[in-house]
């Protein structure tokens, strides 16, 4: 049904029904035509030959009625006996023999053939017939010849221009023929009009003498006239619209004479026509029921389909509960049934998509949504709470170590034990190591240890015992009653991560807490900012070396000049540089400062090693060793003018490709420390590998030097440690003279602290460097 | 015309002797009857009219009568004299109706049975056809002749004539199926003294004889 755009189902099948049905009534109905067509044509082919049989009884009839009577006449003693007579006497007795049969001619002959007698009608204008006499009386008669004694029925004659049949019977005296007698009847439009009757077909008698045709008489002169085109037609046998047959007559001197029985097509195509009326009445009505019963199983089909396109809306505004019940056939039944399993299993689904939403995957507990949830209840019920957010320590740690799979099983041992706990707290799960305790407000401290007491088992995976440490970050909800749910757990979250970088178990949130955080992720946005214009600036602090008491190198410390902060303090924007990847650019630019710093100093005579903190990123970026090898080549500087500052750790990090990296530095010139000495993991092995010559012992062991013993072993024996290992010595942190001085009696190379002079611009640095009394280092540069 | 006569006579004295000695009476003439293959016929009507003035000829006045048995006639041909009449006598057990409607000698008579009807003396000198009314197959035959000589010949076609006087003669045979003119057909012959032969050779042969007998479908008739 391409060529029909139908949209709906309905009414296709309606369109398909009426089409199909449409084609079936017309295929029926041209069939039926055909059928009906074909049968007229064999009825009218029938009629044709049964008139023709018809017609040849009705005329044999006539002959052999003629013949017999003749016989009989001629045999009729009354005749006989006048046959000699006079004239007048023969006549009435022939006529009074003629009436019976009504005859058209009655001739008597004597046995030369001889006109005795002689009677014919003659049709009068009135319709009536005369009867006349022949004018041929004595004379033989024209026929005598073909018709006398010649042992057959009637035959045809013309006689006065009228065609008649005619048949003699031999009048007898004994077996002696004394004459003939005999009679005819016309053959005529009378005759053909009566076999048409009888027949029911139109008949026309002709006479072919010769060459020519000649139609004598038609049944019906009005329509079908003798001299008319349907009689020239079916003579030349070129007639299309009527059938008809031809009856031999007989002959009649050269020629011969038939009947034409005929019967127009068009009057069978006239009978159909009726036909077809009642047919296409019957066409419609058949339409109308069948469009009708088409509409009702068009309907039938359609009406589960709508039930079903009902339940399917009710599913797409989340009503699960109805279910439909189609029955009308198999397929749609199993298709309803497959929708309600449909339905049960989108709720089965829903309900674990909802699961899953609410919970976390892993350990099942509510998670992040569920907490919003529950927070808002809360809220709205105006119930106060504490919302404690804790996580477990070193939790990449152990996931770097162990395994992802451990560190679920640690996660997953944590919630269970959240869970298992007897005390009054709702647990939530806030992903990896974090999760949230909802409780009711009680003190902190206690709750702590209750908590702690619950958590602080050691666990045991793959043969290690892990002992678990804690952080948790409190808030108060009491305190923060307008704050929304995820500003609550915000929070909680920037308690948590206080308590950690303190190092504390615990931290209750302040709101002050929050206004750092902001700060940091302000710094972050502009740090890359600020590296690009200049924001950034060195400040220098002396490393005095107590040999000499000369002022011999200075220690690099970027600072950072915000426009609208101020001063910001390197330990909040170094570390936001370390995590947002920007360490590169930080250090190059310090590097590069520095470098400067250097030339400048030395046009002004000064003399004084510059150091620079490179981080663990710098060690492992390859790039930059080229970069600050170039800029040394660059500016022409002396080996060993620059000192290069690694921290402890970053050498733990990767020792094969520090040790890489720091011997290429030192080959090309540079100065190499390890800084932060002491607080790291690094073993005497790894440092005995590195390519340093110096190392710098943490402030942690200087600072509180005077009073505490063991910080004076441990200076002491790192310092015998380095001089072993032909590694020179700088302790930072000296913030005393007593500190001072125990240094220098102890040999360390280098001292560095608050005592000799906090870190100062360069400006303010080369101006200390003319006030101090310590000795500074010039020479005389003229470039 | 004597002259010829005698020269006849001399030239058949031997023969006129013959016959003088053998009858001694008048002329006697012997016709006798052939078809074309020589085969003589019986049963058919020869006559005789002399051709010569005489005064009187001798009138038959013998009752001729012609039976109706078993619904034929019987004779079949039966010949007579002008002026003779014809007797009917009905020998059957059903009644004919005898008719002759045709020619100069017409009558007709119911003849019940046993019953003997007689016409009127018959002048017309021709052949009657006769039938039956009530059986049509019934046919017979009467020839009237304007003479004293005529009878039929016998088995062997033989037929005489005595006590005839010399003369030329028309003899003629009838026969109802002889296919002449008025199924007659004549020749001269003169006749004298003596013994004449003739040996009369038709010119056709005779059609058959219809048989007078009904037709199977009345064979109920045959009873009554």
């Amino acid at each position: 049904m391409t060529f029909i755009k139908v949209r709906s189902l309905q009414s296709k099948i309606l369109v398909l029904f009426l089409f199909l049905l449409f084609i079936a009534q017309l295929g029926g109905f041209f069939y039926t035509y055909q059928a009906n067509v074909k049968l007229e044509s064999i009825q009218l082919n029938n009629r044709l030959n049964n008139a023709a049989d018809v017609f040849n009884t009705q005329f044999n009839n006539r002959r052999y009625y003629l013949s017999a009577f003749a016989e009989t006449v001629a045999k009729d003693y009354g005749l006989k006996s006048v046959l000699k007579e006079d004239t007048r006497t023969l006549l009435v007795a022939l006529n009074n023999h003629r009436k019976r049969i009504d005859s058209n001619l009655a001739l008597v002959l004597d046995v030369k053939g001889k006109v005795l007698g002689h009677l014919f009608t003659n049709k009068q204008a009135d319709g009536t017939d005369k009867i006349q006499r022949g004018t041929n009386d004595g004379l033989v008669f024209e026929h005598s010849q073909t018709l006398l004694g010649q042992d057959k029925l009637a035959q045809l004659v013309t006689l006065n221009g009228k065609l008649y049949q005619l048949n003699f019977a031999p009048v007898k005296e004994g077996a002696r023929t004394i004459g003939w007698i005999g009679f005819g009847y016309l053959i005529d439009a009378e005759l053909a009009l009566d076999l048409a009757k009888l027949t029911g077909v139109h008949i026309g008698f002709v006479n072919h003498d010769g060459d020519s045709y000649h139609v004598i008489a038609s049944s019906d002169n009005t329509n079908y006239p003798t001299d008319g085109e349907v009689y020239k037609g079916i003579i030349a046998n070129t007639e299309q619209k009527y059938l008809y047959r031809r009856v031999e007559l007989g002959n009649i001197g050269d020629g011969y004479v038939s009947a034409i029985l005929f019967e127009s097509r068009a009057d069978l195509l006239k009978h159909i026509d009726i036909q077809w009326a009642s047919l296409a009445i019957l066409l419609s009505l058949s339409l109308i029921l069948s469009t009708l019963g088409a509409v009702a199983i068009a309907r039938s089909i359609t009406k589960p389909i709508t039930k079903l396109v009902k339940q399917a809306q009710s599913i797409t505004q989340g009503n699960y509960d109805q279910s439909v019940d189609v029955s009308n056939s198999k397929e749609l039944q199993q298709l309803s049934e497959e929708f309600n399993h449909m339905t049960k299993a989108i709720v089965s689904r829903e309900e674990t998509i909802s699961f899953h939403a609410f919970h976390d995957p892993l350990t099942h507990l509510p998670n992040r949504n569920s907490l919003i949830n529950t927070l808002e209840t809360l809220a709205d019920k105006q119930q106060p709470f504490l919302l404690i957010q804790l996580c477990y320590l070193r939790a990449d740690e152990i996931t770097d170590t162990l395994g992802y799979q451990v560190g679920d099983e640690v996660t997953m041992t944590v919630a269970r034990r959240l869970e298992s706990s007897q005390l009054d707290i709702n647990a939530f799960h806030l992903g990896a190591e974090y999760f949230v305790l909802i409780v009711k407000p009680e003190q902190a401290e206690q709750l702590i240890d209750k908590l702690l007491a619950i958590l602080n088992v050691s666990c045991h995976f793959e043969r290690i015992a892990l002992h678990l440490q804690y952080a948790f970050g409190i808030v108060d909800s009491t305190q923060y009653e307008n704050s929304s749910a995820s500003e609550l757990l915000k929070k909680s979250s920037v308690a948590i991560q206080r308590a950690k970088s303190a190092k504390k178990s615990f931290e209750i949130y302040n709101p002050v807490f929050d206004e750092n955080t902001l700060e940091r992720l302000f710094l972050t946005n502009s740090l890359k900012q600020a590296i690009e214009e200049d924001q950034l600036t060195l400040h220098y602090q002396p490393k005095l070396c107590l040999a000499t008491m000369t002022v011999s190198h200075a220690e690099a410390l970027v600072r950072w000049q915000h426009p609208e902060k101020g001063l910001i303090p390197p330990d909040e924007f170094v570390s936001i540089a370390e995590k947002t990847g920007q360490m590169a650019a930080l250090t190059r630019w310090v590097t590069k400062a520095a470098f400067d710093q250097y030339l400048t100093w030395q046009q002004q005579g000064i003399v004084i090693n510059i150091a620079i903190n490179i981080s663990a990123e710098n060690i492992l970026d390859e790039s930059y060793p080229d970069f600050v090898i170039n800029l040394k080549k660059q500016y022409q500087l002396d080996d060993n003018a620059i000192t290069l500052e690694v921290t402890e750790d970053a050498v733990v990090d990767d020792p094969k490709q520090a040790t890489k990296m720091l011997s290429y530095l030192r080959d090309n010139g540079f100065k190499l420390s390890v800084d932060d000495y002491g607080t790291g993991y690094s073993s005497l092995a790894q440092l005995k590998q590195l390519p340093v010559q110096e190392l710098k012992i943490d402030r942690s062991f200087v600072q509180q030097l005077e009073n505490d013993e063991n910080d004076k072993i441990i200076v002491k024996s790192t310092i015998e440690l380095a001089h072993n290992m032909s590694l020179s010595v700088v302790a930072e942190g000296i913030e005393d003279e007593y500190t001072l001085n125990w240094l220098k009696e102890h040999n360390c190379q280098l001292a560095q602290g608050y005592f000799i002079s906090r870190p100062l611009p360069s400006a303010q640095f080369t101006q200390w460097l003319e006030t101090t009394h310590y000795q500074v280092k010039r020479v005389n540069y003229n470039k | 015309m004597n002259k010829l006569a005698s020269l006849l006579l001399k030239k058949y004295l031997p023969l006129v002797l013959l016959a003088c000695i053998s009858s001694l009476k008048a002329e006697t003439l012997v016709v006798q009857v052939f078809d074309q293959t020589n085969k003589p016929i019986k049963d058919i009507v020869a006559f005789a009219i002399p051709k010569f003035a005489i005064d009187s000829l001798p009138s038959n006045t013998s009752q001729v009568v012609i039976d109706q048995k078993d619904k034929k006639f019987a004779p079949y041909m039966t010949v007579i004299q002008k002026g003779q009449k014809l007797t009917f006598e009905n020998k059957d057990d059903i009644t004919h109706h005898i008719y002759s409607v045709s020619g100069e000698n017409r009558f007709e008579f119911k003849l019940k049975t046993g019953e003997t009807k007689q016409t009127q003396a018959l002048i017309g000198v021709e052949e009657i056809a006769m039938g039956c009314n009530v059986h049509d197959w019934m046919s017979g035959f009467t020839l009237v002749v304007d003479t004293p000589y005529f009878g039929k010949t016998d088995d062997k076609g033989n037929l005489s004539f005595n006590n005839l006087k010399p003369g030329n003669y028309e003899i003629s045979v009838w026969h109802p199926q002889l296919d002449a003119e008025q199924h007659i057909q004549s020749q001269y012959f003169e006749i004298t003294q003596g013994l004449n032969t003739l040996d009369f050779v038709l010119k056709k042969a005779l059609l058959p004889i219809p048989t007078q007998q009904g037709q199977d479908e009345f064979d109920f008739l045959e009873e009554y």
